[in-house]
């Protein structure tokens, strides 16, 4: 317990700042969406003078935009880059800062075991997982339903808006998975910022269409929000593939931090 | 001499990694070029033109004809220039907070030479690795551009966006350097560049979004060396001055605050 409240009060002002900087920028990216619906507007009219298959092309194209909740769709990839830092750098960061800052010795003199610590850091990297998203949905909540004229798919919504947690979880255990195999994490910047955006980079540009199989190997490809707006629901292969990357992350963790050589100073 | 040969040497690993993973992304970016965009003869690019400007800039297609094969990387272009840019600003301020870091200050410091000449071998070493980096970004892309061109020319402008990708990663570089530099705390300080990065990278998104808010790219320096503008002219000189300008300041305060700097033991 006193591990757990440790590790909230050493990241209170750090998860203030994600915080802050997550709703920021969801919300500024969202004040835009009036100006987006007026230009779509304009736009469908116009259409309207083109043949009927490129009308019914560019409608698809266009379709999700007319919403809010679609438009909400395309700024969540920002919302879960940002998203994707916080939990990676406090998955590298919770555990290696103890080699890092040579307080490992002092940790393991106390009467806790090694699983102990790990399960406690766990607990409070969740905790403020949990409390980031607990100030994010809502405040979106608020903004799209202020926006939304008449009907608004509450469902839809928190299917998207719940896959910045589930996505998180998955960033978190990769970076504490890779900071227990490596032998030793001498800044947790360089490692986490290089992991994310690599996995943002093949997202944004490798990945080009719905079957593509390196859709496998970035998260941020897991939860898609176009997928979720025409059918609903998740993709249950990259559900599994994500709660598989937990697992195993989980897994690797335990296994390798209660057998680490820990070096004292 | 030594202190930068041990730089290199230092940053040997972590360089082939960056160096790889790059151009993997570039080649699998590329190789999901296809000529064939479209519908019934209608070329899809032809009606993306046909959608208001915000619309564009959120598919991310803009100015860009998609059915060329250099015109394809340069929507690529963006995400490279990102993970560049997050390479530069880690290298800049790693190289200089390290020794304080790794609790190497003091050896070093009891050696024969300035701080002045530390600085300037740890810099070099730092260009170095941009360098490599970039000759290896330049390569990639003029390989698979070349591969994939058909006939259009392309050299002059994977050149001119390569040019545009180094300039920036030494822009973030001597941001980097600049902020270890100035502030001791080592983690405080690779966390305000990485948080200027971010910043100003969804700055640039927003006005890419907007549409209209040009004048603010002053304020981002991933709208310094904007693809389209590179390639279909207008491009302002103002820019690449502004960013010399900046770049140079950075790197002589570098210099004047390490000189005087209290280090952290």
């Amino acid at each position: 317990m006193n591990i757990y409240r440790h590790e909230i009060r050493v990241n209170l002002l750090t998860s203030f700042l994600w915080i802050c900087a997550i709703c920021g920028i969801s919300m500024i990216l969202m004040l835009f969406y009036p100006m987006i619906k007026a230009d779509m507007d304009e736009y469908l009219v116009f259409l309207d003078n083109f043949p009927p298959a490129v009308k019914a092309l560019m409608g698809i194209v266009t379709e999700n935009f007319s919403s809010p909740l679609g438009y909400y769709g395309f700024a969540f990839t920002y919302t879960l880059l940002f998203g994707a830092i916080q939990a990676m750098n406090l998955g590298v960061g919770i555990l290696s800062k103890e080699e890092r800052e040579k307080t490992a010795d002092f940790l393991m003199t106390k009467p806790v075991t090694r699983l102990e610590i790990l399960t406690a850091k766990l607990a409070a990297s969740f905790t403020i997982l949990a409390v980031t998203n607990a100030c994010y949905v809502p405040l979106m909540y608020l903004m799209l339903t202020g926006y939304a004229d008449g009907e608004f798919e509450t469902k839809t919504f928190l299917l998207i808006s719940f896959s910045l947690f589930f996505s998180q979880a998955v960033f978190f255990f990769i970076g504490l998975a890779v900071s227990t195999v490596l032998k030793k994490v001498r800044a947790v910047l360089p490692v986490s910022l290089g992991m994310v955006f690599m996995f943002f980079a093949i997202s944004a540009f490798a990945v080009t269409s719905k079957d593509d199989r390196l859709r496998f190997v970035t998260p941020f490809q897991y939860f898609k929000a176009d997928y979720i707006l025409a059918e609903k629901h998740y993709e249950m292969e990259y559900v599994v593939m994500g709660v598989a990357v937990i697992m195993v992350g989980i897994a690797l963790s335990y296994f390798r931090y209660s057998r680490k050589d820990i070096q004292a100073v | 001499m030594n202190i930068y040969l041990r730089e290199l040497k230092a940053h040997m690993k972590p360089l082939i990694i960056w160096t790889a993973s790059m151009a993997l992304l570039i080649m699998g970016g590329m190789a999901k070029y296809s000529a064939t965009l479209g519908i019934e003869g209608m070329n899809m690019n032809d009606l993306m033109k046909t959608m208001p400007k915000s619309l564009q800039n959120i598919f991310g297609v803009g100015v860009f004809d998609l059915s060329i094969a250099l015109e394809y990387y340069a929507v690529l272009y963006m995400y490279i220039v990102l993970v560049a840019a997050v390479h530069g600003v880690m290298l800049g301020a790693g190289i200089i907070a390290k020794e304080e870091r790794d609790r190497t200050v003091e050896y070093l410091m009891v050696k024969p030479v300035s701080r002045q000449s530390i600085i300037t071998s740890k810099l070099l070493a730092a260009l170095t690795n941009v360098a490599v980096f970039n000759g290896f970004i330049y390569a990639a892309s003029f390989a698979m551009i070349g591969y994939y061109s058909e006939g259009h020319p392309y050299a002059a402008g994977v050149l001119k966006l390569s040019l545009g990708c180094f300039a920036l990663e030494i822009f973030f570089l001597a941001m980097g350097a600049f902020f270890a530099a100035l502030i001791s705390r080592s983690k405080l300080s690779s966390a305000v560049s990485t948080g200027i990065l971010l910043l100003t990278f969804m700055l640039a998104v927003i006005i890419d979004i907007s549409g209209n808010y040009d004048y603010l790219g002053y304020l981002s320096p991933f709208k310094y060396f904007d693809a389209g503008k590179i390639l279909k002219g207008g491009y302002n000189y103002a820019y690449p001055v502004l960013a010399a300008l900046l770049t140079v300041s950075f790197i002589s305060a570098t210099y004047y605050f390490y000189k005087r700097r209290d280090l952290r033991i």
